[in-house]
Protein backbone atom coordinates (compact mmCIF):
# COMPACT_ATOMS: atom_id res chain seq x y z
CA UNK A 1 0.00 0.00 0.00
CA UNK A 2 1.92 3.30 -1.01
CA UNK A 3 2.24 6.25 0.98
CA UNK A 4 -1.01 8.13 0.51
CA UNK A 5 -3.66 5.66 1.22
CA UNK A 6 -1.38 4.82 4.51
CA UNK A 7 -2.17 8.32 5.58
CA UNK A 8 -5.81 8.32 4.41
CA UNK A 9 -6.37 5.01 6.11
CA UNK A 10 -4.72 6.60 8.91
CA UNK A 11 -6.50 9.64 8.86
CA UNK A 12 -9.61 7.45 8.79
CA UNK A 13 -8.80 5.49 12.21
CA UNK A 14 -7.92 8.65 13.55
CA UNK A 15 -11.02 10.07 13.38
CA UNK A 16 -12.86 6.66 14.62
CA UNK A 17 -11.27 6.74 17.69
CA UNK A 18 -11.97 10.71 18.04
CA UNK A 19 -15.15 9.49 17.76
CA UNK A 20 -16.88 12.44 15.89
CA UNK A 21 -18.55 11.80 12.24
CA UNK A 22 -17.53 8.15 12.58
CA UNK A 23 -21.07 6.70 10.88
CA UNK A 24 -20.70 9.78 8.20
CA UNK A 25 -16.98 9.85 6.82
CA UNK A 26 -16.59 7.62 3.63
CA UNK A 27 -13.39 7.08 2.40
CA UNK A 28 -12.35 7.37 -1.59
CA UNK A 29 -8.90 6.16 -3.44
CA UNK A 30 -8.90 8.39 -6.51
CA UNK A 31 -9.12 6.15 -9.86
CA UNK A 32 -6.15 7.41 -11.49
CA UNK A 33 -8.00 6.64 -15.08
CA UNK A 34 -10.56 8.74 -14.15
CA UNK A 35 -8.37 11.80 -12.80
CA UNK A 36 -6.86 14.83 -15.54
CA UNK A 37 -4.34 16.97 -13.65
CA UNK A 38 -3.91 19.50 -16.73
CA UNK A 39 -2.33 23.19 -17.17
CA UNK A 40 -1.65 25.97 -19.30
CA UNK A 41 0.74 28.75 -19.42
CA UNK A 42 1.21 31.54 -21.62
CA UNK A 43 3.66 31.42 -24.18
CA UNK A 44 5.03 35.22 -25.05
CA UNK A 45 1.03 36.37 -24.77
CA UNK A 46 0.48 34.66 -28.17
CA UNK A 47 -1.46 31.59 -26.84
CA UNK A 48 -2.06 29.45 -23.73
CA UNK A 49 0.22 26.11 -23.98
CA UNK A 50 -1.51 22.55 -22.07
CA UNK A 51 0.23 19.90 -20.55
CA UNK A 52 -0.83 17.25 -17.99
CA UNK A 53 0.48 15.33 -15.63
CA UNK A 54 -0.59 11.63 -16.65
CA UNK A 55 0.18 9.55 -13.28
CA UNK A 56 -1.46 10.67 -9.78
CA UNK A 57 -2.11 8.64 -6.35
CA UNK A 58 -4.45 9.95 -3.50
CA UNK A 59 -7.63 9.47 -1.87
CA UNK A 60 -10.31 11.53 0.50
CA UNK A 61 -12.70 11.46 3.33
CA UNK A 62 -16.05 12.74 2.49
CA UNK A 63 -17.99 13.84 5.77
CA UNK A 64 -21.42 14.28 5.02
CA UNK A 65 -22.66 15.27 8.29
CA UNK A 66 -19.73 17.36 8.55
CA UNK A 67 -18.07 18.43 5.80
CA UNK A 68 -15.42 20.47 7.24
CA UNK A 69 -14.24 17.46 8.84
CA UNK A 70 -13.25 16.10 5.15
CA UNK A 71 -10.19 15.41 4.07
CA UNK A 72 -8.21 15.49 0.46
CA UNK A 73 -4.67 14.18 -0.21
CA UNK A 74 -3.14 14.02 -3.83
CA UNK A 75 0.14 12.68 -5.17
CA UNK A 76 1.12 13.77 -8.83
CA UNK A 77 4.82 12.11 -10.58
CA UNK A 78 6.02 15.13 -11.90
CA UNK A 79 8.18 13.00 -14.23
CA UNK A 80 4.82 12.05 -15.74
CA UNK A 81 4.91 15.62 -17.01
CA UNK A 82 3.56 15.75 -21.01
CA UNK A 83 3.19 18.62 -23.13
CA UNK A 84 3.13 16.87 -26.76
CA UNK A 85 6.79 17.89 -27.09
CA UNK A 86 8.98 15.59 -25.71
CA UNK A 87 12.33 18.33 -26.18
CA UNK A 88 10.00 20.65 -24.18
CA UNK A 89 8.89 18.27 -21.79
CA UNK A 90 12.52 17.47 -20.86
CA UNK A 91 12.93 21.28 -20.28
CA UNK A 92 10.41 21.43 -18.09
CA UNK A 93 11.57 18.44 -16.31
CA UNK A 94 15.22 19.82 -15.86
CA UNK A 95 16.60 22.66 -13.03
CA UNK A 96 15.21 25.24 -14.98
CA UNK A 97 11.53 24.39 -13.96
CA UNK A 98 10.43 21.60 -12.09
CA UNK A 99 13.74 19.81 -11.67
CA UNK A 100 11.79 16.35 -11.11
CA UNK A 101 14.77 14.37 -10.58
CA UNK A 102 15.51 16.54 -7.10
CA UNK A 103 11.60 17.05 -6.50
CA UNK A 104 9.73 14.35 -8.43
CA UNK A 105 5.77 14.62 -6.37
CA UNK A 106 3.99 17.23 -6.33
CA UNK A 107 1.78 16.62 -3.70
CA UNK A 108 -1.54 18.52 -1.95
CA UNK A 109 -2.60 17.89 1.88
CA UNK A 110 -5.68 19.73 2.84
CA UNK A 111 -5.41 21.37 6.19
CA UNK A 112 -9.37 22.48 6.19
CA UNK A 113 -12.66 22.42 4.18
CA UNK A 114 -15.43 24.33 4.01
CA UNK A 115 -18.44 23.57 1.48
CA UNK A 116 -20.81 26.11 -0.20
CA UNK A 117 -23.72 25.85 -2.13
CA UNK A 118 -23.42 27.45 -5.45
CA UNK A 119 -25.36 27.65 -8.80
CA UNK A 120 -23.34 25.02 -9.74
CA UNK A 121 -24.12 22.58 -6.94
CA UNK A 122 -22.20 21.94 -3.85
CA UNK A 123 -18.49 23.74 -3.87
CA UNK A 124 -15.79 22.26 -1.68
CA UNK A 125 -13.31 25.08 -0.49
CA UNK A 126 -10.50 22.72 0.17
CA UNK A 127 -8.09 25.02 1.99
CA UNK A 128 -3.95 22.84 2.32
CA UNK A 129 -0.98 22.64 1.63
CA UNK A 130 0.75 22.60 -2.06
CA UNK A 131 3.71 21.35 -2.85
CA UNK A 132 5.29 22.23 -5.89
CA UNK A 133 9.62 21.93 -6.44
CA UNK A 134 9.50 21.04 -2.98
CA UNK A 135 8.34 24.67 -1.73
CA UNK A 136 5.17 24.03 0.09
CA UNK A 137 2.29 27.09 0.11
CA UNK A 138 -0.94 27.29 1.56
CA UNK A 139 -3.68 27.59 -0.83
CA UNK A 140 -7.15 26.94 -1.00
CA UNK A 141 -8.43 25.09 -4.22
CA UNK A 142 -12.54 25.28 -4.88
CA UNK A 143 -13.78 21.74 -6.34
CA UNK A 144 -17.40 21.64 -7.11
CA UNK A 145 -18.73 17.96 -6.88
CA UNK A 146 -20.06 17.10 -9.85
CA UNK A 147 -21.95 13.69 -9.61
CA UNK A 148 -22.08 10.68 -7.69
CA UNK A 149 -23.31 6.64 -8.01
CA UNK A 150 -22.31 3.80 -8.44
CA UNK A 151 -19.83 3.07 -11.40
CA UNK A 152 -20.10 -0.04 -13.87
CA UNK A 153 -18.25 -2.09 -11.35
CA UNK A 154 -21.13 -1.67 -9.04
CA UNK A 155 -18.77 1.02 -6.74
CA UNK A 156 -19.64 3.70 -5.32
CA UNK A 157 -18.09 6.77 -6.70
CA UNK A 158 -18.36 10.77 -6.38
CA UNK A 159 -16.08 13.13 -8.63
CA UNK A 160 -15.35 16.49 -8.32
CA UNK A 161 -14.03 19.46 -10.46
CA UNK A 162 -10.97 22.00 -9.59
CA UNK A 163 -10.17 24.68 -11.83
CA UNK A 164 -7.68 27.61 -10.35
CA UNK A 165 -4.43 29.11 -10.93
CA UNK A 166 -1.54 29.81 -9.17
CA UNK A 167 1.93 31.78 -9.93
CA UNK A 168 4.53 29.65 -10.60
CA UNK A 169 7.20 32.41 -8.81
CA UNK A 170 5.45 31.60 -5.83
CA UNK A 171 6.85 27.95 -6.25
CA UNK A 172 10.21 28.76 -7.16
CA UNK A 173 9.85 28.32 -10.79
CA UNK A 174 11.01 31.88 -12.02
CA UNK A 175 12.80 30.93 -15.34
CA UNK A 176 11.72 32.57 -18.62
CA UNK A 177 9.58 34.74 -17.04
CA UNK A 178 7.42 36.53 -18.56
CA UNK A 179 8.52 34.60 -22.15
CA UNK A 180 6.72 31.79 -20.47
CA UNK A 181 3.75 32.96 -18.37
CA UNK A 182 3.87 33.09 -14.52
CA UNK A 183 0.28 32.31 -14.51
CA UNK A 184 -0.65 29.07 -14.98
CA UNK A 185 -4.32 28.16 -15.13
CA UNK A 186 -4.82 24.59 -13.49
CA UNK A 187 -7.74 22.13 -13.55
CA UNK A 188 -7.68 18.76 -12.03
CA UNK A 189 -10.62 16.66 -11.89
CA UNK A 190 -10.59 13.46 -10.36
CA UNK A 191 -13.49 10.62 -9.23
CA UNK A 192 -13.08 8.65 -6.44
CA UNK A 193 -13.81 5.12 -5.35
CA UNK A 194 -15.80 4.43 -2.32
CA UNK A 195 -13.75 1.96 -0.16
CA UNK A 196 -15.87 -0.53 2.28
CA UNK A 197 -15.70 0.03 5.94
CA UNK A 198 -13.59 -3.21 6.93
CA UNK A 199 -10.90 -1.86 4.47
CA UNK A 200 -10.41 0.70 7.18
CA UNK A 201 -11.27 -0.13 10.13
CA UNK A 202 -11.63 -3.80 12.05
CA UNK B 1 17.14 32.22 -24.56
CA UNK B 2 19.75 34.43 -23.05
CA UNK B 3 19.28 38.04 -22.77
CA UNK B 4 21.54 41.22 -22.35
CA UNK B 5 20.86 40.95 -18.43
CA UNK B 6 22.14 37.25 -18.59
CA UNK B 7 25.54 38.62 -20.20
CA UNK B 8 25.54 41.67 -17.96
CA UNK B 9 25.29 40.08 -14.65
CA UNK B 10 26.56 36.39 -15.74
CA UNK B 11 29.57 37.82 -17.76
CA UNK B 12 30.82 41.17 -17.61
CA UNK B 13 30.41 41.20 -13.69
CA UNK B 14 32.20 38.27 -12.48
CA UNK B 15 34.59 38.75 -14.82
CA UNK B 16 35.16 42.60 -13.61
CA UNK B 17 34.74 41.23 -9.81
CA UNK B 18 37.21 38.73 -9.97
CA UNK B 19 39.87 40.54 -11.50
CA UNK B 20 39.33 43.48 -9.32
CA UNK B 21 39.20 40.43 -6.29
CA UNK B 22 42.51 39.58 -7.48
CA UNK B 23 44.07 42.40 -8.38
CA UNK B 24 43.10 43.12 -4.28
CA UNK B 25 44.36 40.21 -3.29
CA UNK B 26 47.71 40.54 -5.02
CA UNK B 27 48.25 44.20 -3.40
CA UNK B 28 47.13 42.70 0.10
CA UNK B 29 49.03 39.71 0.38
CA UNK B 30 51.61 39.60 -3.09
CA UNK B 31 51.42 35.60 -3.15
CA UNK B 32 49.95 34.79 -6.71
CA UNK B 33 47.88 31.47 -5.05
CA UNK B 34 46.02 33.81 -2.50
CA UNK B 35 45.13 35.83 -5.53
CA UNK B 36 44.19 33.31 -7.35
CA UNK B 37 41.91 31.98 -4.70
CA UNK B 38 40.34 35.26 -3.91
CA UNK B 39 39.69 36.47 -7.40
CA UNK B 40 38.29 33.06 -8.53
CA UNK B 41 35.98 32.23 -5.54
CA UNK B 42 34.87 36.31 -5.19
CA UNK B 43 34.36 36.31 -9.03
CA UNK B 44 32.29 32.89 -8.83
CA UNK B 45 29.99 34.25 -5.74
CA UNK B 46 29.53 37.30 -7.37
CA UNK B 47 27.77 36.20 -10.69
CA UNK B 48 26.33 33.19 -9.05
CA UNK B 49 24.63 35.17 -6.80
CA UNK B 50 23.58 38.04 -9.35
CA UNK B 51 22.00 35.66 -11.42
CA UNK B 52 20.22 34.08 -8.61
CA UNK B 53 18.99 38.04 -7.97
CA UNK B 54 16.61 38.82 -10.52
CA UNK B 55 13.13 38.75 -9.20
CA UNK B 56 14.39 38.74 -5.40
CA UNK B 57 17.04 41.02 -4.84
CA UNK B 58 20.32 40.18 -3.83
CA UNK B 59 20.24 39.65 -0.06
CA UNK B 60 17.50 37.27 -0.97
CA UNK B 61 20.14 35.25 -3.41
CA UNK B 62 22.50 35.15 -1.37
CA UNK B 63 20.47 33.66 1.47
CA UNK B 64 20.10 31.10 -0.91
CA UNK B 65 23.19 29.85 -0.05
CA UNK B 66 22.85 29.61 3.84
CA UNK B 67 19.46 27.95 3.20
CA UNK B 68 19.99 25.76 -0.02
CA UNK B 69 17.01 24.49 -1.60
CA UNK B 70 18.10 23.12 -4.43
CA UNK B 71 21.45 21.07 -5.83
CA UNK B 72 22.55 24.59 -7.70
CA UNK B 73 21.95 26.26 -4.43
CA UNK B 74 24.91 24.29 -2.85
CA UNK B 75 27.91 25.24 -5.15
CA UNK B 76 28.83 28.73 -3.82
CA UNK B 77 29.05 26.87 -0.20
CA UNK B 78 31.28 24.62 -2.36
CA UNK B 79 33.57 27.09 -3.95
CA UNK B 80 34.12 28.96 -0.26
CA UNK B 81 35.13 24.98 1.25
CA UNK B 82 37.55 24.71 -1.74
CA UNK B 83 39.05 27.79 -1.47
CA UNK B 84 39.16 27.76 2.43
CA UNK B 85 41.14 23.83 1.96
CA UNK B 86 43.39 25.36 -0.49
CA UNK B 87 43.95 28.42 1.51
CA UNK B 88 44.80 25.76 5.00
CA UNK B 89 47.27 23.88 2.48
CA UNK B 90 49.62 26.97 2.52
CA UNK B 91 49.47 26.76 6.25
CA UNK B 92 53.15 24.81 6.09
CA UNK B 93 53.72 20.92 5.74
CA UNK B 94 50.77 20.01 8.40
CA UNK B 95 48.30 22.58 6.95
CA UNK B 96 49.38 20.81 3.21
CA UNK B 97 48.23 17.40 5.10
CA UNK B 98 45.19 18.36 6.35
CA UNK B 99 44.60 19.85 3.19
CA UNK B 100 44.44 16.52 1.32
CA UNK B 101 42.33 15.20 4.25
CA UNK B 102 39.50 17.88 3.79
CA UNK B 103 40.13 17.44 -0.27
CA UNK B 104 38.92 13.75 -0.30
CA UNK B 105 36.04 14.42 2.13
CA UNK B 106 35.17 17.30 0.45
CA UNK B 107 34.92 15.53 -3.16
CA UNK B 108 32.87 12.08 -1.32
CA UNK B 109 30.75 15.07 0.34
CA UNK B 110 30.28 16.93 -2.93
CA UNK B 111 27.97 14.57 -4.62
CA UNK B 112 26.34 13.09 -1.88
CA UNK B 113 25.34 16.61 -0.96
CA UNK B 114 24.30 17.51 -4.62
CA UNK B 115 21.68 14.55 -4.95
CA UNK B 116 20.94 14.60 -1.57
CA UNK B 117 17.04 14.38 -1.92
CA UNK B 118 17.22 13.27 -5.24
CA UNK B 119 14.93 10.62 -6.95
CA UNK B 120 18.61 8.60 -6.78
CA UNK B 121 18.71 8.38 -2.84
CA UNK B 122 15.44 7.08 -1.36
CA UNK B 123 16.35 6.66 2.06
CA UNK B 124 16.79 10.82 1.89
CA UNK B 125 14.51 11.19 0.04
CA UNK B 126 10.31 12.53 0.29
CA UNK B 127 8.39 9.98 0.08
CA UNK B 128 7.66 8.96 -3.54
CA UNK B 129 5.01 6.57 -3.92
CA UNK B 130 5.83 6.22 -8.17
CA UNK B 131 8.57 4.06 -9.69
CA UNK B 132 11.72 6.58 -9.85
CA UNK B 133 14.13 4.03 -10.30
CA UNK B 134 16.07 4.94 -7.01
CA UNK B 135 19.56 3.49 -6.66
CA UNK B 136 20.15 0.54 -4.37
CA UNK B 137 22.42 0.98 -1.11
CA UNK B 138 25.10 -0.75 -3.28
CA UNK B 139 24.67 1.14 -6.59
CA UNK B 140 24.43 4.79 -4.10
CA UNK B 141 27.46 3.37 -2.61
CA UNK B 142 29.36 3.01 -5.84
CA UNK B 143 28.17 5.81 -7.86
CA UNK B 144 28.60 8.68 -4.44
CA UNK B 145 32.26 7.20 -4.37
CA UNK B 146 33.17 6.67 -7.31
CA UNK B 147 32.39 10.63 -8.12
CA UNK B 148 33.92 11.22 -5.30
CA UNK B 149 37.31 9.52 -5.67
CA UNK B 150 36.87 10.67 -9.55
CA UNK B 151 37.16 14.25 -8.37
CA UNK B 152 39.86 13.76 -6.08
CA UNK B 153 41.67 12.47 -9.04
CA UNK B 154 41.40 15.62 -10.63
CA UNK B 155 42.12 17.13 -7.91
CA UNK B 156 45.32 15.84 -7.97
CA UNK B 157 45.97 16.38 -11.39
CA UNK B 158 44.96 20.00 -11.33
CA UNK B 159 47.60 20.37 -8.57
CA UNK B 160 50.41 18.72 -9.59
CA UNK B 161 51.45 20.63 -12.30
CA UNK B 162 54.93 21.64 -12.78
CA UNK B 163 55.81 25.46 -11.92
CA UNK B 164 56.65 27.92 -14.34
CA UNK B 165 54.78 25.85 -17.16
CA UNK B 166 52.80 28.19 -19.78
CA UNK B 167 50.78 29.75 -17.13
CA UNK B 168 49.27 31.77 -19.74
CA UNK B 169 48.15 29.34 -22.03
CA UNK B 170 46.88 26.98 -19.33
CA UNK B 171 44.76 30.14 -18.05
CA UNK B 172 43.47 30.57 -21.77
CA UNK B 173 42.85 26.53 -22.38
CA UNK B 174 40.67 26.53 -19.19
CA UNK B 175 39.12 29.94 -20.57
CA UNK B 176 38.43 27.82 -23.32
CA UNK B 177 37.42 24.15 -22.00
CA UNK B 178 35.17 26.28 -19.44
CA UNK B 179 33.71 27.97 -22.72
CA UNK B 180 33.04 24.82 -24.13
CA UNK B 181 31.83 23.34 -21.42
CA UNK B 182 29.12 25.70 -21.07
CA UNK B 183 27.86 25.12 -24.63
CA UNK B 184 27.85 21.64 -23.71
CA UNK B 185 26.17 22.17 -20.36
CA UNK B 186 22.75 24.29 -21.91
CA UNK B 187 22.77 22.68 -24.92
CA UNK B 188 22.02 19.31 -23.15
CA UNK B 189 19.40 20.32 -21.19
CA UNK B 190 19.43 23.23 -18.51
CA UNK B 191 20.05 26.98 -19.51
CA UNK B 192 20.34 28.39 -15.84
CA UNK B 193 22.86 25.70 -14.96
CA UNK B 194 24.84 26.16 -18.19
CA UNK B 195 24.76 30.09 -16.99
CA UNK B 196 26.58 28.51 -13.90
CA UNK B 197 29.25 27.06 -16.06
CA UNK B 198 29.13 30.27 -17.97
CA UNK B 199 29.90 32.51 -14.61
CA UNK B 200 32.91 30.34 -14.33
CA UNK B 201 34.66 30.86 -17.90
CA UNK B 202 33.97 34.58 -17.38
CA UNK B 203 35.49 34.67 -13.73
CA UNK B 204 38.38 32.99 -15.65
CA UNK B 205 38.59 35.61 -18.25
CA UNK B 206 38.80 38.11 -15.52
CA UNK B 207 41.27 36.38 -13.68
CA UNK B 208 43.67 35.52 -16.45
CA UNK B 209 43.35 39.69 -17.70
CA UNK B 210 44.43 40.34 -14.39
CA UNK B 211 46.83 37.37 -13.95
CA UNK B 212 48.61 38.55 -17.21
CA UNK B 213 48.48 41.97 -16.34
CA UNK B 214 50.52 41.21 -13.20
CA UNK B 215 52.69 38.95 -14.87
CA UNK B 216 52.33 36.04 -12.15
CA UNK B 217 54.16 32.80 -12.62
CA UNK B 218 51.04 30.76 -11.82
CA UNK B 219 48.03 29.61 -13.34
CA UNK B 220 44.69 28.53 -12.35
CA UNK B 221 46.03 25.37 -10.79
CA UNK B 222 46.30 28.22 -7.51
CA UNK B 223 42.74 28.23 -7.19
CA UNK B 224 42.51 24.28 -8.54
CA UNK B 225 39.83 23.67 -5.32
CA UNK B 226 36.97 26.49 -5.91
CA UNK B 227 37.41 25.82 -9.91
CA UNK B 228 37.04 22.17 -9.36
CA UNK B 229 33.98 22.68 -7.18
CA UNK B 230 32.28 24.88 -9.63
CA UNK B 231 33.01 22.87 -12.35
CA UNK B 232 32.42 19.31 -11.27
CA UNK B 233 29.44 20.41 -9.11
CA UNK B 234 27.85 21.53 -12.16
CA UNK B 235 28.86 18.05 -14.41
CA UNK B 236 27.52 16.34 -11.30
CA UNK B 237 23.98 18.33 -11.50
CA UNK B 238 24.14 17.79 -15.15
CA UNK B 239 24.94 14.23 -15.56
CA UNK B 240 21.98 13.08 -12.98
CA UNK B 241 19.00 15.94 -12.46
CA UNK B 242 18.52 16.43 -16.15
CA UNK B 243 16.26 15.17 -18.27
CA UNK B 244 17.86 12.77 -19.95
CA UNK B 245 20.84 12.64 -18.39
CA UNK B 246 24.37 14.28 -19.56
CA UNK B 247 25.65 11.38 -20.68
CA UNK B 248 28.46 9.53 -19.04
CA UNK B 249 31.11 10.00 -21.78
CA UNK B 250 30.41 13.89 -22.14
CA UNK B 251 31.40 14.26 -18.10
CA UNK B 252 34.40 12.28 -18.63
CA UNK B 253 35.90 14.45 -21.61
CA UNK B 254 34.53 17.48 -20.01
CA UNK B 255 37.06 16.68 -16.54
CA UNK B 256 39.72 15.19 -18.89
CA UNK B 257 39.51 18.69 -21.03
CA UNK B 258 40.19 20.67 -17.37
CA UNK B 259 42.98 18.08 -16.67
CA UNK B 260 44.55 19.08 -20.29
CA UNK B 261 44.43 23.28 -20.11
CA UNK B 262 45.34 23.50 -16.37
CA UNK B 263 46.94 19.91 -14.87
CA UNK B 264 49.60 17.25 -15.22
CA UNK B 265 49.04 15.98 -18.46
CA UNK B 266 52.17 13.54 -18.64
CA UNK B 267 54.51 12.53 -16.75
CA UNK B 268 57.51 14.48 -15.89
CA UNK B 269 59.56 14.53 -18.83
CA UNK B 270 61.51 17.05 -20.56
CA UNK B 271 58.81 18.59 -23.21
CA UNK B 272 59.70 21.91 -24.90
CA UNK B 273 57.41 24.58 -24.10
CA UNK B 274 56.10 24.77 -27.68
CA UNK B 275 55.40 21.06 -27.88
CA UNK B 276 53.62 21.10 -24.44
CA UNK B 277 51.61 23.88 -25.49
CA UNK B 278 50.40 21.63 -28.73
CA UNK B 279 49.85 18.84 -26.78
CA UNK B 280 47.73 20.83 -24.55
CA UNK B 281 45.74 22.68 -27.29
CA UNK B 282 45.44 19.68 -29.10
CA UNK B 283 43.98 17.07 -26.14
CA UNK B 284 41.45 20.05 -25.46
CA UNK B 285 40.02 21.12 -28.77
CA UNK B 286 39.52 17.16 -29.37
CA UNK B 287 37.67 16.67 -25.86
CA UNK B 288 35.39 19.59 -26.43
CA UNK B 289 34.99 18.61 -30.53
CA UNK B 290 33.94 15.30 -28.66
CA UNK B 291 31.36 17.05 -26.76
CA UNK B 292 30.34 20.28 -27.88
CA UNK B 293 29.60 19.25 -31.44
CA UNK B 294 27.92 15.95 -30.42
CA UNK B 295 25.95 17.93 -28.02
CA UNK B 296 24.71 20.92 -30.79
CA UNK B 297 24.10 18.14 -33.19
CA UNK B 298 21.88 16.47 -30.94
CA UNK B 299 20.17 19.96 -29.88
CA UNK B 300 19.86 20.82 -33.70
CA UNK B 301 18.58 17.19 -34.38
CA UNK B 302 15.69 17.69 -31.39
CA UNK B 303 14.30 21.30 -32.53
CA UNK B 304 13.96 19.53 -36.17
CA UNK B 305 11.92 16.86 -34.71
CA UNK B 306 8.47 16.74 -35.81
CA UNK B 307 6.98 13.79 -35.53
CA UNK B 308 5.56 14.86 -31.72
CA UNK B 309 3.42 17.63 -33.92
CA UNK B 310 0.43 15.73 -34.34
CA UNK B 311 -1.15 18.47 -36.71
CA UNK B 312 2.40 18.91 -38.93
CA UNK B 313 1.26 16.51 -41.78
CA UNK B 314 -2.65 17.47 -41.22
CA UNK B 315 -3.52 17.34 -45.00
CA UNK B 316 -7.22 19.09 -45.49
Amino acid sequence: MNTVLKTAVVAIAGSLLVGQSVYSAETYVIDGAHTSIIFGVSHFGYSLTYGRFNKAKGGYVLDRENPAASQFQLAIDAASLDTNNQKRDQHLKSPDFFNVKQFPVISFQSTGVTVEQTEKGMVYNIAGKLTIHGVTRQVTLPAQKLGEGNGPAGKFRTGFLCQTSLNRSDFGMTNMIPMVGDEVALTISFEGVRQSASAVAP
Amino acid sequence: MIDFGDILLGGVLPAVVAAAAMLSGWKLTRHAGVAWLIGLSVGYLAGHWALDARGVGFLAAVAKSFNPHEARDWLPLAVVSAAAIEAIALLGKRGATLAWVLRVAGCLVLPWRLLAGSVYLPSMAQNVDFDTGAWSTLEASAWLGGVGGLLALVWLALLNVPEQTLPRLRSSLATFVTLGATATITLSGSLTIGQLMGVLTAVLVGCGVAAAALRLESGPESAAGPLLAAYGGVLVIARFLFEPELPLYYAAMLLLALIAAVGRISPPTRLSARVHALVRIVLCVAALALTALPAARDFAASQAQSESNPYLNFQP
